[in-house]
């Protein structure tokens, strides 16, 4: 690779890794296997960079292949060890809200991803639907799902559908 | 139920802020990249070399004038590891080891034999105390990695007394009772899966001590002990693997000067590890034998840095 694309792929990687990592982490709940699948979407993205450098969002391809990844990782260990829920202690360091990561913890893991690129990554549902390989109507269907199952962690009590 | 606006706000400011190393992830993937493009290299080569070496054997030895009655040439020779040798160097002076697929021996249980085959890239050697190491034994750039089969016992020496510490059956056990008795930069096991062998991952960070300190494995079958943790700095990545009801416990040490290179190295040598079970019955080969590390079984107590 020529210096100046080094140079271009090194800056799309710092101003994109944070959130990529947060949103692999989201899904995984391990902050490891969340970096290991961070770091295989990019190398995917640097072996390829003479046809990425080309696209209008590099990082946008990169989320597409680590969520799928950490989704189909997620499901796997998700069937190996139902009801396992690891906490990585390192990402506590800002006292997080453990309930409402536990409760994201317990989402499927489709929705949760779902949850995670909308309100947190902002990304619009159209592109959730194709990121995930699947309808915007599932989309709306996950998030609606998410939002009601989080609201009850974050109000408290129990939730009526008022639909 | 709250509204969008609601749960993004609460999701932005209650959730962790990981703070990743940007920059140390960045360098642990180029090095990666550059990695993958040496190895893809290497590979191409040599099968340009092979290609050529094929090619120059056909032409040199066929035969010109057919023979009707001479049977065709079978080539059944497998890509095989090559054992480690028998001369190994010592703790404090490594024998260099040439690039390429190896095959050590777990130490432990007599039968099943546990072996592994991986890939060592250059700059590797071989020692008496460990399957493969990258220096001398207290260098503090130094690599090492060894295994070891059927570890049902863990000891923590401190100054010279050693205790027993209690482990369950699984590896998940061992994992566990192994992950207590990190220091501060230590992990929890997670699950993973090493040449299709389910077991878990963790890492340990030497505790330092004023005196010689670090963990020993008691084997199932033997009564020896082997240092698994340094010295106060030293990093040992560990991989607990159930290989057909055998417990095999992989360690990737390195020193407090290992770049995140040689760490990334580290771990994709083991990441290129399979597993051969010998059973019951089938004799050990000689090579098998000479990978025997001499001096594995003492207490080598890291020296102070």
């Amino acid at each position: 690779m020529r210096t100046a694309d080094r140079g271009e792929f090194e800056q799309v990687f710092r101003s994109g890794y944070p959130s990529v990592l947060r949103t692999a982490y989201l899904v995984l709940h391990d902050r490891g296997r969340a970096e290991e699948v961070t770091q295989d979407g990019f190398l995917r993205l640097y072996q390829r960079w003479s046809q990425a450098v080309s696209y209008d969002h590099p990082v946008a391809w990169v989320r597409k292949v680590v969520v799928r990844d950490a989704i189909r990782r997620a499901e796997r260990e998700r069937r190996q060890q139902p009801g396992l829920v690891l906490v990585d202690r390192e990402a506590n360091d800002r006292l997080p809200d453990l309930d409402l990561l536990q409760a994201l913890a317990e989402l499927p893991s489709r929705q949760r991803a779902a949850v995670v690129l909308f309100y947190l990554e902002d990304r619009p549902v159209d592109e959730i639907a194709d990121l995930m390989d699947v309808s915007e109507s599932t989309v709306k269907q996950h998030l609606y799902q998410g939002r009601k199952r989080l609201s009850q962690v974050l109000v408290g009590g129990v939730v009526g559908d008022v639909g | 139920m709250l509204a969008d606006d609601e749960l993004r706000q609460a999701l932005a400011t209650r959730l962790p802020d990981l703070q990743p190393d940007v920059e140390g992830e960045l360098e642990r993937l180029l090095a990666r990249a550059d990695s993958v493009v040496r190895r893809r290299r290497t590979a191409y080569v040599a099968g340009l070399v092979a290609a050529a070496i094929v090619i120059a054997g056909l032409v040199l030895g066929h035969a010109w004038h057919r023979n009707a009655d001479e049977p065709e040439p079978v080539d059944d020779t497998p890509r095989s590891a090559r054992p480690l040798e028998a001369e190994r160097g010592f703790y404090a002076d490594p024998s260099a080891l040439a690039p390429g697929r190896y095959r050590a021996r777990a130490l432990g249980s007599v039968y099943p034999a546990v072996q592994l085959d991986l890939d060592l890239p250059a700059g590797w050697g071989q020692d008496d105390m460990y399957a493969v190491a990258t220096g001398p034994g207290d260098d503090a750039a130094t690599r090492r990695i060894d295994a070891f089969a059927d570890v049902r016992r863990i000891e923590v020496l401190r100054c010279g007394r050693a205790r027993a510490v209690p482990t369950g059956p699984g590896t998940l056990d061992l994992a566990t009772a192994l992950a207590s008795l990190g220091g501060d930069r230590s992990s929890e096991p997670t699950p993973v899966r090493l040449a299709g062998y389910a077991g878990y991952r963790l890492r340990l960070a030497g505790a330092g001590s004023s005196c010689s300190a670090g963990i020993a494995l008691r084997e199932g079958s033997l009564r020896g002990i082997v240092r698994l943790t340094d010295a106060a700095d030293w990093t040992n990545r560990v991989w607990v693997i159930d290989v057909d009801g055998v417990h095999v416990l992989i360690n990737a040490s390195n020193g407090p000067d290992a770049t995140t290179a040689q760490k990334a190295e580290l771990v994709e040598i083991v990441e290129s590890i399979s597993f051969v079970v010998q059973e019951a019955g089938q004799s050990v080969p000689s090579t098998l034998r000479a990978d025997s590390r001499a001096n594995a079984f003492q207490d080598r107590r890291p020296r102070s840095r």
